[in-house]
């Protein structure tokens, strides 16, 4: 199961019962000085790390059950090693739903979904983690297990702790228990995709910001190149895939208004009920034969600036031998590209693209890449300002460092 | 030269004269916030007017040990901004500058003293608005809703302040500017998530980045009262059952509608209600209907007496303002009052309100509830009268046990008006002393000295960790006392 | 031990009594500061706390400073009279607060506290004494002295009265503003008879309650009103012997003086027993209505102000209420409203006056954004506080739309200060009192229209 390239491996493997061995565990491994790299489904092994092999290999595989679930109050308590999936069918004959929509959903697990910050395309209506969890519990590198939030969906005694572990990457703790917000799922759904040949994507950004200053309440706006376009839909040219949930009224009302206002040069077609769900989950399992270097990017921008990034990726892969997929949203600011090809041509790529990203005040990170690229190139980019605010964090809260080492921002 | 003196007399050579106040009689009012029961004075009140005055500030008093307390409004309903005796008090008030508008990308840059309302009404025109509306909008600043994560009716469906924060600007502890956030998800730890809530004590927010909404293209506003708290509560759990989302969902007991009624803005709630519900759906006009029809026909499965459908905007903004001013209408029925936060799941909202009703019998004192009961956040209001002897401990110690009975069901102490000074005891119900003294090592980055807020929010560590640190702070403290 | 501050030490325990350092009679009320929950919904609609940023300086800080003395925490001093008297008495907060406090009501109790413990020396006091206690209370001085008059015209203050006038508004037709309003001086109280009758069918009668300053600076609108009250059928009594209403000596701390000329108007009214006793100074009929409050303790008159003060209305709520015909003739004008803070604060009175002017063909209401902020007029405010003042007036001002031509108002006091802050921005806007539009708009009855 697990790479060899892409690193974040370590010399044994322990797969604890309950929260308390993992917290004992951890206790163990601190007092003796061992390393320790939590893990979860495995979906994120190539994403940050720059050092060697850890001591122990620490899954929460074993960790999967639900805890609590409490439809009247729509909070779900899971333990950190239940994937998206197993959440998603445990809520569903209540009709509801996690509002999370990360790829790879039957490995993906909560805990690891949480620590790495990832999100889908409609996180532009419902948020991301960082709005959804409202509770944790975490194994701390003492062997503390200690509780953050709590399980009411409102609250703010004391500090927002959940905060500090959602996208920590697990370097501050283990997140043992999680408790999420849900939310009703959607009477009706559909999907209008539209489709620019190349040539006519100048007119997607009239057209969105035509869109947003009506009234529709889109779930995603998600923007994708063509390669994108062509392997998830056999279309050519860009696509816009623009999300409506809501009671059947109001979801074919929102439908009719794209139907009035289709770009001219750009065609219009429509998914329904089963087939918006099929389409999503193919988008979220979307990935690339690794025969050659492949490389994901996260980027961050502001809203409607995805536009560009998605049409720099394109650009920058035009003189050089590369397949670039590339996809982002115009609602919520984060972009992505999974880039195939040869490793210097991968590694000009991501650095012109880095360079484009942090001249606007965003970023551009490395979430998948083998051991060796992310070496060369660093995983996260420029340091921030306030770097000395992160590291003493880690040094409260893991002060020996053992908690996977190097895998996070500036070396912590 | 004694060191207050020596102390305004660098404020003002950095701010300028009438941008400090000294004078016992000018700083009486700060002796507080909206927690009238706890007071202690400030050594002098300080309004910087940019990042790098209140930089400024943060450095001298830094360096000289001084305590100091951001404050905003002074709203805050735990005494977050309320000296313990001898801090500074740096205001942020003149700070009220809408710095930028983008609409294309949803954002608005507001300085930490622009008033939450002010934001709504400077974009309305444009047909956007900021979400997170406390009751206390037309008068609270943006700074102190980060600073309280504050939340409000609206909540409910839109989320509370940190769900809309998008980028902060800091002054740390020894005066350094940070810039935390401005995209989604900042490579690092989150820091604007953890500094949004902390009530001042990692750090003075100088600008913040906040995401504006377009106004949804519909809203129905349904007013349904109830012969019982029970069918109401039941109504609400009912109502999210149904798989609605509404956009609020209030309830008002019977001590309160009476409240709202005698107060400045009745709205002709008929006597003897014993519940009220303020629900409103919005949205997507034609879809609307249907939900408020669901909503109704929820309400008459749980045997509301009369429920109406707000004829036009005046109509709904009349029901809101009603609403809105509910906890200083308390101030027409009661001479005092003290307002609790907990909140519980929704789930046990008959039996919790069961339980105060029980604590209110046995202590003697009306409690008045209105509260947020889409998310199960009660707000009790505790009437009582100061002039009698006891009755403050007593409506302390009342406040104190409904957090209780909020805990004994899983919920927590504070959902939306923070722990300031006045909940730091009862942390202890919801966190152990690990979890607490976890939160305090956090705090030390930010904050090595105690000097941000100096003691507010956590209440002392029962085990030795911090020890030092707070012999520290209680040195500053008392020094600032004898000047 | 640590030696963190205990939290029972901030406790506030209120179990004594006050031992209060108010010394003299009518001390702020106890019931009244008591509802006050400190909740600081006030704060943003005060116009002094706008500008200062300093919560002594807000509704909330100086009910705590009055509560402080109260409690015999800090004496009457400078300190406290600071705040007491920056207040510009408009009443906003009133309007915001949800627990109904009388903040206006405790400012003046407090004024007349710091006035009997610091009395006014020197210069100060001796224009004071001069104005409040040798002038104001006597009409016939009033009228006669020609020293208002002189100083106003001299000043260059005529022009902006007279700007504030009618040449601007008026047609051509029914002649030059100089020929239309009269020189400054020569009040209604002289010049009319004391009944006038309705014209045509009477629908109503009423006192009328000419103002004593409003009577010498606008005697035109005065007559303004007469004329749309009898055109409207109701019949106008003046009862000679009235006063002036007392409102700036009650602002001003002199309370004696107050309760003296109230106490004549009382009498003078309830004998010409009209049902209502209208008035076009929304100052003055706040403060009439508010007698009550100021005679509280007075055994023999508590009752009789109060039916008096159940009669006093604002005379655009009183054509509102008790019929008006709307002017048949165009006005063609973009008009915008500024409520004065005693008609709006002070008397609830917001939209009346509002669907009046809407009502008159051709006039085109621009919303005046915070119209119900202080212009900084306040009764005598803008001579004793001339810097805030000024900076309210230029902030109003700057919010006018920048094309109406005329903005409308009911209060003399303000119409003063906006033609002011009109004349030193360099603008062109008329100011007119809600009366004389609805005057102009009946005179052009009949004749062609204004352009
Ligand atoms: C009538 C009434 C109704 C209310 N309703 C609600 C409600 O519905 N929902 C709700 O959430 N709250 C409510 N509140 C509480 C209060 O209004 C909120 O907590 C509000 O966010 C406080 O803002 P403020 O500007 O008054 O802050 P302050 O009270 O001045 O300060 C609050 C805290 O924030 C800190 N602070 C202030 N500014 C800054 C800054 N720039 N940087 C860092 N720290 C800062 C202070 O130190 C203090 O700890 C209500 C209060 C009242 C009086
Ligand atoms: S009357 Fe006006 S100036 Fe005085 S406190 Fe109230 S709002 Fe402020
Ligand atoms: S005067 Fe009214 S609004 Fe102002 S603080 Fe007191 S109760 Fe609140």
């Amino acid at each position: 199961m697990h790479n060899q390239t892409l690193g974040n491996r370590a010399r044994d493997y322990v797969s604890p019962e309950s929260p308390e061995e993992v917290a004992e565990t951890l206790r163990q491994a601190n007092e003796t000085g061992q390393t320790v790299i939590p893990v979860g489904g495995g979906t994120k092994q190539g994403f940050g790390g720059e050092g060697g092999e850890a001591d122990l290999l620490l899954s929460t595989a074993n960790l999967a059950e639900v805890i609590e679930y409490s439809p009247g109050d729509m909070t779900i308590t899971v333990q950190a090693g239940a994937t998206i999936q197993t959440i998603i069918d445990a809520v569903r004959e209540h009709n509801q739903m996690v509002p999370l929509d990360p790829s790879f959903p039957a490995q993906a697990t909560i805990g690891g979904v949480i620590a790495a910050n990832d999100s889908g395309p409609k996180r532009m209506l419902y948020g991301s983690a960082r709005d959804h969890v409202i509770g944790l519990h975490v194994a701390h590198s003492n062997g503390e297990i200690l509780r953050s939030g709590g399980k009411v969906v409102k609250n703010v005694a004391g500090y927002d702790m959940n905060k500090l572990f959602i996208g920590s990457m697990g370097t501050l703790g283990v997140i043992t228990e999680v408790t999420l917000k849900l939310r009703p799922l959607p009477k009706d759904q559909s999907m209008c995709v539209l489709t620019f040949p190349e040539g006519v994507e100048s007119a997607v950004k009239p057209f969105i910001t035509e869109l947003l200053d009506t009234h529709l309440e889109p779930v995603t706006l998600e923007y994708m190149n063509p390669s994108l376009t062509n392997a998830l839909l056999n279309k050519e040219g860009y696509s816009l895939l623009i999300t409506f949930e809501d009671v059947q009224k109001a979801v074919q009302y929102q439908e009719k208004w794209v139907y009035d206002h289709v770009p001219v040069g750009a065609e219009l077609t429509v998914f329904r009920e089963e087939e918006v769900d099929d389409f999503w989950r193919t988008f979220a399992h979307f990935s690339i034969d690794d025969d050659e270097t492949v490389v994901h990017v996260k980027m961050g921008s502001k809203n409607l600036q995805v536009l560009e990034r998605v049409e720099n990726c394109s650009r920058l892969q035009q003189w050089r031998d590369l397949q670039v997929f590339a996809h982002g949203g115009a609602g919520h600011g984060i972009s992505r590209a999974y880039v195939k090809g040869e490793e210097g041509a991968v590694q000009s790529f991501v650095q012109d693209l880095r360079k484009v990203c942090e001249e606007d005040g965003g970023y551009a990170i490395l979430t998948h890449a083998p051991l060796a690229f992310r070496k060369t190139i660093g995983v996260w980019g420029t340091k921030p300002s306030y770097f000395s605010l992160l590291e003493g964090i880690k040094k409260q809260l893991d002060p020996q460092a053992i908690l996977n080492p190097r895998r996070f921002v500036g070396g912590i | 030269m004694t060191e207050k003196a020596e102390m305004v007399e660098e404020m003002i050579r950095q701010l300028g004269d009438d941008a400090v106040l000294h004078r016992k009689e000018d700083l009486l009012t700060y002796e507080c916030d909206g927690l009238t029961v706890y007071r202690g004075m400030p050594l002098a009140v300080v309004f910087p007017s940019s990042t790098e005055e209140v930089s400024g500030v943060v450095k001298w008093l830094h360096e000289h040990e001084i305590p100091f307390i951001p404050r905003g409004a002074g709203t805050g309903l735990s005494g977050g901004a309320t000296p313990f005796g001898g801090e500074v008090i740096i205001s942020l008030v003149r700070m009220k500058r809408l710095l930028d508008v983008d609409y294309d990308n949803r954002e608005a840059v507001v300085q930490p003293g622009y008033i939450n309302l002010t934001l709504t009404n400077s974009i309305t025109h444009k047909g956007f608005y900021y979400a997170p509306d406390p009751s206390s909008q037309a008068c609270c600043t943006i700074g102190g809703n980060v600073a309280e994560n504050a939340g409000g009716a609206h909540c409910l469906k839109y989320g509370v302040t940190t769900n809309h924060v998008l980028g902060l600007e800091v002054v740390l502890h020894n005066g350094e500017i940070v810039e935390i956030g401005g995209v989604p998800d900042a490579p690092g730890y989150d820091l604007m998530g953890l500094v949004t809530g902390s009530e001042g004590t990692l750090g003075i927010v100088t600008s913040i980045t906040v995401r504006i909404l377009k106004n949804p293209e519909a809203e129905e506003t349904a007013m349904a009262y109830f012969d019982s708290v029970e069918d109401a509560s039941y109504a609400v759990s009912g109502i999210i059952a149904a798989g609605i989302v509404p956009a609020a969902i209030e309830m008002m007991d019977e001590i309160a509608i009476q409240g709202v009624e005698r107060a400045t803005n009745p709205v002709g709630h008929p006597e003897g209600s014993k519940a009220v519900l303020i629900m409103e759906v919005d949205g997507i006009a034609t879809g609307i209907e249907e939900q408020i029809e669901e909503m109704v026909s929820v309400c008459e499965r749980h045997n509301v007496v009369d429920i109406k459908v707000a004829k036009n905007d005046r109509e709904r903004g009349r029901w809101w303002a009603n609403r809105k001013t509910a906890f200083g209408a308390m101030g027409a029925i009661s001479p005092a009052y003290l307002v609790q936060d907990g909140v519980i799941p929704r789930s046990r909202l008959s039996e919790v309100l069961a339980h105060i009703a029980d604590i209110s019998a046995e202590s003697g004192l009306r409690i008045a509830n209105v509260f947020h009961a889409g998310d199960g956040n009660l707000h009790p209001l505790i009437l009582f009268d100061a002039r009698n002897e006891g009755e403050t401990d007593l409506a302390l110690d009342v406040g104190s046990r409904t957090l209780e009975a909020c805990t004994a069901v899983g919920g927590s102490i504070t959902g939306e008006h923070g722990v300031g000074i006045e909940k730091k005891e009862d942390m202890r119900l919801v966190f152990s002393d690990e979890e607490i003294e976890r939160q305090i090592t956090v705090r030390s980055v930010f904050n090595p000295h105690n000097l941000l807020n100096l003691d507010k929010q956590f209440p002392k560590p029962a085990r030795c960790g911090e020890v030092k640190q707070a012999v520290g702070s209680g040195e500053a403290h008392q020094v600032a006392e004898q000047r | 031990m640590t030696t963190e501050p205990s939290l029972a030490n901030l406790v506030v325990k209120k179990n004594e009594p006050p031992v209060g350092n108010y010394l003299w009679e009518d001390p702020p009320d106890e019931d009244k500061f008591s509802a006050c929950v400190h909740c600081g919904l006030c704060l943003e609609a005060c116009p002094t706390y706008q500008e200062l940023g300093h919560e002594h300086q807000s509704p909330r800080g100086r009910i705590h400073s009055i509560v402080a003395v109260a409690e015999g925490k800090i004496d009457i001093n400078e300190a406290f009279e600071d705040p007491m008297f920056t207040c510009l008495d408009c009443r906003a907060c009133e309007t915001a607060c949800p627990a109904g406090v009388q903040v206006g009501a405790l400012i003046e109790e407090a004024r007349g506290q710091v006035r009997q413990a610091r009395p006014l020396k020197g210069w100060q006091g001796l224009v004071s004494r001069f104005f409040l206690r040798g002038v104001f209370p006597h009409t016939k001085r009033l009228h006669t002295l020609g020293m208002l008059t002189k100083i106003y015209q001299k000043s260059g203050a005529q022009t902006v009265v007279r700007k504030s006038g009618a040449k601007k508004v008026l047609p051509d037709h029914l002649g030059a503003m100089e020929a239309i309003m009269p020189d400054v001086g020569r009040p209604v109280l002289k010049t009319h008879p004391e009944r006038i009758p309705a014209e045509g069918e009477q629908k109503g009668s009423v006192s009328m309650f000419t103002g004593c300053i409003m009577d010498v600076m606008y005697s035109d609108v005065n007559e303004a009103t007469v004329r749309v009250l009898t055109k409207n059928g109701h019949s106008v009594e003046m009862p000679k012997q009235q006063q002036c209403c007392g409102a700036l000596h009650v602002h001003a701390g002199d309370r004696e003086m107050g309760k003296k000329l109230a106490r004549e108007n009382i009498d003078t009214f309830l004998e010409a027993d009209a049902d209502h006793v209208v008035v076009n100074a929304a100052g003055c009929g706040c403060a009439l209505r508010e007698y009550p409050e100021l005679l509280q303790n007075d055994d023999e008159y508590r009752e009789k102000a109060e039916r008096f003060a159940e009669k006093v209305l604002d005379v655009s709520k009183y054509l509102y209420d008790y019929g008006y015909r709307a002017p048949e003739a165009e006005l063609r004008k973009r008009v915008t409203y500024h409520d004065a803070c005693h008609l709006a604060h002070g008397q609830g009175v917001w939209d009346e006056p509002r669907d009046l002017l809407e009502d008159i063909p051709g006039v085109e209401m621009v919303p005046l954004p915070n119209a119900d902020r202080c212009c900084g007029s306040a009764g005598i405010y803008n001579i004793t506080h001339p810097d805030m003042a000024g900076r309210l007036l230029d902030r109003k001002i700057e919010e006018v739309p920048d094309d109406v031509e005329m903005i409308s108002m009911g209060n003399p006091g303000c119409m003063l200060q906006m033609a002011m802050g009109v004349m030193n921005h360099g603008r062109d806007e008329a100011i007119v009192h809600t009366m004389q539009l609805l005057d102009w708009a009946y005179q052009l009855e009949g004749g062609e229209t204004d352009d």
